[in-house]
């Protein structure tokens, strides 16, 4: 008898110790974070795509300079810099005493040898800078360019130039990522689950209050913020004012928004049949973007325009819009430049009446780019376009800009990545440059972008801007959606979690539970 | 008299086939029955709960939902059927084949089926849609590939069966065309049991479409179709639930009914019951 007691308490005690140890660790133990993100990089290779903002996101990749919390530049791993007066020779001082999460010593030379390995592998960088070569004197890092250029600072912000370790084995940073000098360093990484970042034990700037974190990628908008609300995630990035409506007024969340320096736009693939500007100034003119911004988004975003939001300050209510919406006035234009609907489908034929059917490519992971693209539709449908929308993942969606395959493609990306819109006009309206595959091309806005990059005063920086934004607004270039604000949701318990203008800076050294 | 019998006799299945014949007449009358045109956008009417205009509520670009799940009615049925149809008959034709001539045609057709069903069934359709791309024709053709099997294993073994009969090898001795034998003594005595297998298949198919287009490889927006639906409501769960209580219901309303249907045919139908 006494015997079968026994063996029950110990069956219980047995039960009580699995049950404790099936609940997740991450509740007890300290220094640990979860983070629900979205992401969009396959590898951890930083010069692929966009691939360098995920790991100076994850808190791993810091570069010379960097922007604030007021989007204001920074020293980061530079502690001062300087440039010549004709904007061709620029001279940063390395911090001294950095190392990387490896143990090795950043020195000057390795920062070099970062840097030129990004310039080599990266087709991104001729629209940041475009290098001579690179000398090390003592401390100095000095930089001779071809071209001159007033924001060099600000360029190398950018997560593209990030500082690596490049005298290790680096055969693998494919999946085991790059050494840097950020507070946290890659433990573990999967493009599609969870990345584990642990504190780096050679940090320069202080104490990392974390053992690790972990970045638990869930692309549905919905399932994050279901995530955040059972307690999975401690902090939720990238949610929208559908889900705010789901933690409004509850104590136990902090919501933080921002006007974001973020544009989401269109381009319009003139190498098909946008390459009219007819079609292109009927589409703009068809398009309600106060009502997709006001109602749809309710009010997620501000209606768009030009290139450069109005947050910042470049003329953008002196800019005029001819293309403002105005229905009426789109099926006139579409009328006048001979589309008619010939076979009686509600839907235009092109002059030589062929069918017009515009592929309208979007991706999943930001919940606002379908409902552009299924108002656009509907809109659109109203004066006699077809659209046909393609929903794909953010990797085809670059290819499929990199390979021209789209007539209208839809993202949403940072506007002063480097400080101000020079980076971004050029990047996206030059006409060479890599990222522009829809044919644009002006000799004016060419012209105007050289000059902006030599042009050192404010005032004619600006000026130049606005001229640049008016020429591309003018030649129906590209349909400005809006500039959406973002949100930042966390459990209350979450310290030190700032949101900056420049979404570079996620995970940082400040961030921590509370006790 | 004998046709009223027939429907008293067996009331599970007259109830259920007047309710199919409803579903069908939601579906040819969609136009007269919708108060709205499915496809129109009045955006400022977006996320409007159920009221008077619009009696399930309003979509996200303000379309209105009693007309969109009328016309999903539609969408659903008229592909589901071009679905079992071209299963039933291009299983039931490549199982005769095989069964029936046997040697190496059945080897052939019989491991191509066997590889089919070696996946499972979903995870397989997800990737042959995801291949040809999203669009309600290529959702149907990949379940087409991946559900013809069922229908060829159950033809041929039935064609096994029945081939062994007298009256089969009469045929052969009398010197009758093997396409009269296929067509006259072998179709007749299986028919019933395929015909039944389809009839119960109706329900899982039409949930596999919808699942399909639910997770974005089958209908593509602006098309009216219950799992696209569902899929579009899901990001406005919390606020907007009617958004998916309303295709969610019929889904369930009509395949409930079709799935009684094909059971009260069997009931009836079923030989080893006779």
């Amino acid at each position: 008898m006494k015997n079968r007691i026994a063996k029950k308490v110990c069956a219980a005690a047995l039960a009580a110790l699995m049950t404790m140890a099936l609940v997740p660790t991450s509740v007890f133990a300290a220094g640990t974070m979860t983070i629900g993100v979205t992401s969009f990089a396959d590898t951890l290779e930083p010069t692929e795509q966009y691939f360098s903002w995920v790991i100076s996101r994850y808190g791993v990749g810091q570069g010379l300079t960097r922007f604030d919390e007021e989007g204001n530049m920074v020293p980061c791993l530079a502690t001062e810099w300087t440039n010549s007066e004709d904007g061709k020779t620029w001279t940063f001082t390395i911090r001294e005493g950095v190392k990387f999460s490896n143990g090795n010593d950043m020195t000057p030379e390795l920062v070099k040898a970062s840097l030129e390995r990004t310039i080599e592998m990266s087709n991104r960088v001729p629209e940041f800078f475009d290098i001579d070569s690179i000398e090390v004197d003592g401390q100095n890092i000095i930089f001779n360019l071809n071209r001159a250029n007033a924001n060099m600072a600000g360029c190398l912000a950018d997560p593209l130039f990030l500082i690596m370790d490049t005298s290790i084995d680096n055969s693998n940073i494919a999946m085991e990522g790059p050494v840097c000098t950020g507070p946290y360093a890659f433990q573990s990484f999967d493009p599609s689950g969870d990345t584990v970042v642990v504190r780096n034990e050679y940090y320069w700037d202080g104490d990392v209050p974390n053992d690790s974190v972990t970045l638990r990628i869930i692309g549905d908008q919905t399932t994050r913020s279901m995530a955040l609300q059972s307690g999975e995630i401690d902090v939720a990035y990238n949610l929208k004012t559908e889900n705010v409506f789901e933690f409004d007024g509850n104590d136990n969340y902090n919501i933080q928004s921002l006007e974001s320096l973020r544009s989401t736009y269109a381009f319009m693939n003139q190498n098909g049949a946008l390459g009219d500007l007819a079609l292109r100034q009927a589409v703009l003119r068809g398009l309600d973007k106060e009502t997709y911004t006001s109602v749809l988004l309710e009010g997620g975003a501000t209606p768009g325009k030009a290139p450069v939001p109005p947050t910042l300050d470049y003329g953008y209510d002196d800019l005029n819009d001819e293309n403002a919406y105005d229905p009426d006035g789109a099926k006139q234009v579409l009328e006048d430049a001979g589309y008619k609907d010939v076979d009686g489908d509600g839907y235009v034929e092109d002059p030589d009446g062929n069918p017009v059917e515009l592929t309208f490519v979007y991706y999943d992971s930001r919940a606002e780019l379908g409902v552009y693209a299924q108002a656009a539709q509907a809109s659109l449908k109203e004066i006699g376009i077809n659209i046909k929308l393609d929903c794909v993942s953010y990797e085809t969606l670059l290819d499929r800009r990199d390979s021209s395959q789209y007539d209208l493609l839809i993202w949403n990306v940072l506007v002063a990545n480097t400080g101000d819109p020079e980076n971004y006009l050029r990047e996206n309206w030059y006409s060479t440059s890599a990222n522009n595959t829809a044919g644009y091309a002006n000799e004016d806005v060419d012209k105007w972008l050289d000059e902006l990059a030599e042009t050192i005063d404010t005032d004619a920086r600006k000026e130049l801007i606005v001229k640049i934004q008016q020429a591309i607004m003018d030649d129906a270039a590209t349909v400005f959606f809006g500039y959406e604000n973002t949100f930042l949701i966390s459990k209350a318990s979450v310290e030190g979690l700032v949101m900056y203008p420049m979404d570079y800076y996620w995970v940082t050294a400040d961030m921590q539970m509370a006790e | 008299m004998k046709k009223q019998n027939f429907f008293l006799a067996h009331k599970q299945f007259t109830l259920f086939f007047i309710l199919a014949l409803a579903v069908v007449g939601v579906a040819v009358f969609a136009p007269w029955i919708a108060p709205k045109d499915p496809l129109e956008a009045v955006m400022i009417d977006s996320l409007k709960a159920p009221c008077a205009e619009y009696p399930l509520g309003a979509d996200k670009l303000g379309r209105d939902l009693l007309s969109r799940v009328i016309y999903g009615t539609r969408t659903s049925l008229v592909s589901t059927l071009i679905l079992v149809a071209t299963i039933f008959v291009v299983g039931t034709f490549l199982g005769i084949i095989a069964g029936y001539f046997g040697g190496w045609i059945d080897q052939v057709i019989m491991r191509i089926a066997d590889m089919m069903i070696s996946f499972p069934g979903m995870i397989l359709a997800i990737a042959i849609a995801g291949m040809l791309g999203p669009s309600l024709r290529n959702g149907v053709i990949a379940i087409t590939a991946v559900s013809w099997t069922k229908y060829a294993r159950l033809a041929r073994s039935m064609v096994l069966k029945v081939k062994r009969n007298l009256y089969v090898e009469a045929a052969i001795v009398n010197g009758t065309s093997t396409f009269k034998i296929l067509w006259k003594h072998i179709l007749p005595n299986m028919l019933t049991i395929m015909t039944v297998t389809a009839a119960a298949d109706m329900g899982t198919m039409m949930l596999e479409l919808a699942s399909l287009s639910f997770l974005g490889f089958g209908a593509v927006a602006p098309t009216p179709e219950w799992g696209l639906m569902l899929n579009e409501g899901r990001t406005y769960m919390a606020k907007a639930p009617w958004l998916m209580i309303a295709p969610g219901i019929a889904i369930v309303i009509v395949v409930i009914v079709f799935n009684m249907l094909g059971d009260s045919i069997r009931d009836i139908l079923d030989p080893r019951q006779d």
